[in-house]
């Protein structure tokens, strides 16, 4: 007992003495673990964003496939930008996931309604955009219009040496929009208004419609959103009439990094017209082929218990995106 | 016991603040790198989105549809900061502004070969073409196709609200 009892007090002692030290010690420790932790912690998002970018190295080598001479990207001394889009040789910083359905005869109107939820785009110091959509175009890919809505950065990669440029600013934020390409006049993009976060799964309509000689009229009309434009001097009507035409319904990626989306997208209604008649597109060959291409992240299925054969009303197709 | 001593206790301080400066490095690394897209205000009336990109601030708030709500300068100094969205200049190349000029809808629609500008013909715009050559790799585009490139990136700002409302790629 005596013993104990001294052993106690030679130990508060010795703490005594020493608590100084000690606490110096422990603290020191302590610190040191904290900032192995942090080190670990910034190594492993260091990695995941690798992991996820690391893709670009093959990314990047499928440059010299691209047809356009003296384009490189701006970007090629980079090795950690873009998601290799595997099924996409060729198209190599845009994915997509969609139905693609192709007849022999021309179509003059795409119609569909997207229920949309928030696009939520990360912002990262390079290309990023996320859309939900749909084409239609001469199978040449001449002359095309898409409308849809989406949400992106525009990072301006290339011009990250020159300092007075901004590394990243929006490009487009859950904005309904419509592009057209007319082989004599180029590229045009138009953004529409942004779609209200209370109006995520409400749907909206989108038509583009053949309404004159060259002239397609483009309509994004939701609970509060009304956009429309023209294409116009667009000689798509010539072509489609010579080799048939070809509708897309789903989802686009452009870029790497933190990019998702928290629900599926959906595409109801899927109607294109033939002549002067509306029709759902069915997976029938009295109508036309359907195909499914799903390129990752990117993917689209047929909402369960929704195939076109089932519904008769064009189906629901559900598009989403994976880490 | 021993008192501990004026140089323990900045020991002790150092410490303790390299604990806490550890922690905020941790959370900044965790939950600050990465951030959502900001909302922006809308221009419009209650209710009523408004179309386009926010870009050029305005200074004045008239909401005719004649209005001019800022200066070439401001346009000026916004494009020197942000140059043509739709895509990378080749080789990095600065971009040069050919032209930047307001305009009405419909001269800006015959500058681009008839192409919709989305606003009332009368409307006012500041039309601006800056030669690039641009990739546009940053513009949704069709499943398949080649991402183009072109020599002029030409960019529509509406005057009234300075948000963007075109941006093409012509040859």
């Amino acid at each position: 007992m005596e013993n104990n009892i001294s052993d106690k007090k030679k130990h508060l002692l010795t703490y005594s003495v020493l608590s100084h030290d000690v606490l110096f010690y422990i603290m020191l420790f302590v610190c040191a673990i904290f900032i192995v932790l942090a080190l670990l912690v910034y190594a492993k998002v260091y990695n995941k964003s690798q992991s996820v970018l690391g893709a670009t190295t093959s990314a990047t080598s499928i440059t010299p496939s691209l047809s356009v001479k003296d384009t490189p990207l701006q970007d090629t001394k980079s090795t950690k930008k873009y998601i290799l889009c595997p099924n996409s040789p060729g198209v190599m910083e845009h994915c997509y996931a969609e139905v693609n359905f192709q007849t022999t005869y021309p179509i003059f109107e795409d119609k569909t309604t997207i229920t949309p939820q928030n696009l939520i785009v990360y912002k990262v110091n390079q290309n990023n955009h996320f859309s939900q959509e749909t084409w239609i175009n001469d199978k040449q890919g001449n002359f095309w219009i898409e409308a849809g809505y989406g949400s992106g950065y525009a990072a301006l990669i290339g011009d990250q040496s020159l300092n007075h440029f901004s590394k990243a600013h929006v490009l487009i934020n859950n904005n309904v929009f419509f592009a057209d390409f007319r082989q004599h006049s180029g590229y045009h993009f138009h953004p529409g208004p942004r779609i209200a976060k209370n109006d995520f799964g409400k749907d909206i309509t989108v038509d583009i419609n053949n309404v004159n000689v060259n002239t397609w009229r483009i309509k994004i009309d939701g609970n509060h959103i009304h956009f429309k434009g023209n294409s116009n001097n667009n000689d798509l009507e010539t072509f489609i009439k010579k080799e048939g035409s070809e509708i897309d319904l789903g989802e686009e990626f452009v870029g790497g990094g933190n990019i998702t989306t928290s629900k599926f997208v959906s595409f109801s209604n899927n109607m294109f017209r033939k002549n002067n008649e509306m029709l759902y597109i069915e997976n029938s060959k009295k109508y036309g082929k359907i195909m499914y291409t799903k390129n990752p992240p990117t993917w689209v299925r047929w909402k369960n218990g929704k195939e076109p054969t089932q519904t008769n009303h064009g189906g629901v197709i559900e598009t989403g995106i994976t880490q | 016991m021993k008192t501990i001593q004026k140089s323990e206790k900045i020991k002790l301080v150092v410490i303790v603040s390299g604990i806490f400066g550890c922690c905020i490095f941790t959370y900044i690394l965790l939950f600050v790198k990465t951030t959502t897209l900001p909302l922006t205000k809308s221009h419009a009336a209650a209710g009523v989105p408004e179309s386009g990109l926010p870009a050029i601030a305005p200074t004045h708030t008239s909401l005719s549809s004649n209005a001019v709500n800022f200066s070439l300068s401001d346009a000026q100094t916004y494009i020197f900061h942000n140059p043509f969205v739709g895509g990378d200049s080749v080789n990095g190349k600065v971009p040069i502004v050919e032209s930047m000029q307001f305009v009405t809808a419909k001269t800006a629609s015959q500058l681009m070969n008839g192409e919709d500008v989305g606003v009332d013909d009368n409307h006012i715009v500041l039309f601006v073409k800056e030669k690039g050559p641009f990739v546009l790799n940053n513009v949704p585009l069709p499943p398949g196709t080649q991402i183009p490139v072109f020599t002029y990136g030409e960019t529509v700002y509406d005057a009234t609200t300075g948000n963007i409302i075109d941006v093409s790629g012509e040859n």
